[in-house]
């Protein structure tokens, strides 16, 4: 697998887990529970406008990964 | 035995009621008969499905509303069209060239952008016919259509040009998300074991879901759906207040741990130290999601 592609699929889920965060807010949750969730949803858009940032520079960068000078 | 043979045969005196038995008869035999041709919908339909379906219907409705006609040859002639039709279907899925035969080919009337004159003279096709299907599937222009093709049915087939193609979530570099099958786990207060099977799910988990959203008993549930992105929809027989709703938590947090893996892994494979210690933060992150969520969800896990 590519390295683009494998941190889109990284992105992907980092998506899918930012969905199920925000369902779980949107659900009764407990109050005491609503801080650990809404820290952790915050950690996983970082991550996930990070890795974005990062996959715009390895497609930048692409015809050298694809020449195997960069990994 | 006399009443059932007239019945079949025909007899000028027939009653009511045996034109009651007919009907009865001739809609298991043409519901057996659609099951045999296949299942399609209308729209599917080619010029032969259709005039076979008429016939059918005109043999059938001759034979139901007099009570002189006998009523065994349209069962023969109706199961003798079907019977053909269906050895032709099975012919054309051996032989792609016998199936062109008898469905007929799709004519490509647009390529690249230009009308094929030829094409559209052999599907006898007009310029105005196709303009309306064009514009049907919101091509109200020639220049934005790349391909269109007509199809055995009868219906046209629009590719419009690139440019004038929907933005889609690929091309905006959005993620998807993960999938699941959307299947229902309980239907009517019972557990759907052979679909929880399927989704890899445990009896266990789901009453554990249940439970978190204050279902203590199976009774209470009308239906609970797993929905594609692995949240539990409960609808119970209490209509008032909303619907339930829960995230499939142990799979959260299978999402969370694997991306840890997954980010160290990235770390340990690249050769840039800013993008080393980027993953290596990532990985962290996202352990201390899985970590913090697993401290919260502690009794609501298996």
């Amino acid at each position: 697998m590519t390295v683009i592609k494998k941190l889109r699929k990284a992105l992907n889920t980092l998506e899918g887990l930012e969905a199920d965060l925000v369902s779980e807010l949107d659900i009764a949750t407990a109050e005491q529970d609503k801080p650990t969730i809404e820290s952790s949803l915050k950690q996983v858009r970082d991550m996930y406008s990070e890795l974005s940032r990062r996959i715009g520079e390895v497609e930048a960068a692409e015809p050298q990964y694809e020449r195997g000078q960069l990994r | 035995m006399n009443y059932l043979e007239a019945v079949f045969n025909g007899n000028p005196n027939l009653g009511p009621f045996a034109l009651v038995l007919r009907g009865l008869l001739a809609y298991i035999v043409l519901n057996v008969l659609v099951r045999l041709m296949g299942q399609r919908e209308v729209q599917q339909l080619t010029a032969v499905d259709f005039v076979v379906g008429i016939t059918i219907g005109s043999i059938f409705a001759a034979a139901l509303a007099d009570p002189k006609t006998a009523f065994w040859p349209a069962i023969i002639a109706t199961s003798t069209i079907v019977g053909v039709k269906s050895l032709v279907a099975f012919l054309g899925l051996k032989n792609q060239r016998f199936a062109r035969l008898a469905s007929g080919e799709p004519i490509t009337l647009i390529k690249d952008g230009k009308v094929q004159e030829a094409a559209m003279r052999k599907g006898r096709v007009t310029m105005d016919s196709l303009m309306e299907q064009l514009r049907k599937r919101k091509a109200f222009n020639l220049a934005d259509v790349e391909f269109a093709v007509l199809e055995p049915s009868g219906s046209v087939t629009v590719m419009k040009k690139r440019e004038h193609q929907p933005v889609t979530k690929k091309d905006l570099h959005v993620g998807l998300g993960c999938s699941w099958y959307p299947a229902f786990l309980v239907k009517e207060g019972q557990i759907l074991h052979d679909n929880l099977r399927e989704v890899g799910l445990s009896e266990a988990w789901l009453q554990n879901q249940l439970g978190s959203m204050g279902v203590t008993d199976l009774d209470e549930v009308f239906v609970a759906q797993l929905s594609t992105t692995g949240s539990l929809y409960v609808d119970t027989y209490e209509d008032e207040g909303p619907m339930k709703k829960s995230i499939a938590k142990d799979l959260v947090l299978s999402k969370a741990q694997k991306l840890s893996g997954d980010f160290a892994l990235y770390a340990e494979g690249t050769y840039d130290p800013e993008a080393k210690a980027m993953y290596e933060r990532m990985s962290r992150q996202a352990r201390h999601v899985y970590t913090s969520l697993a401290h919260i969800w502690a009794d609501k896990v298996d």
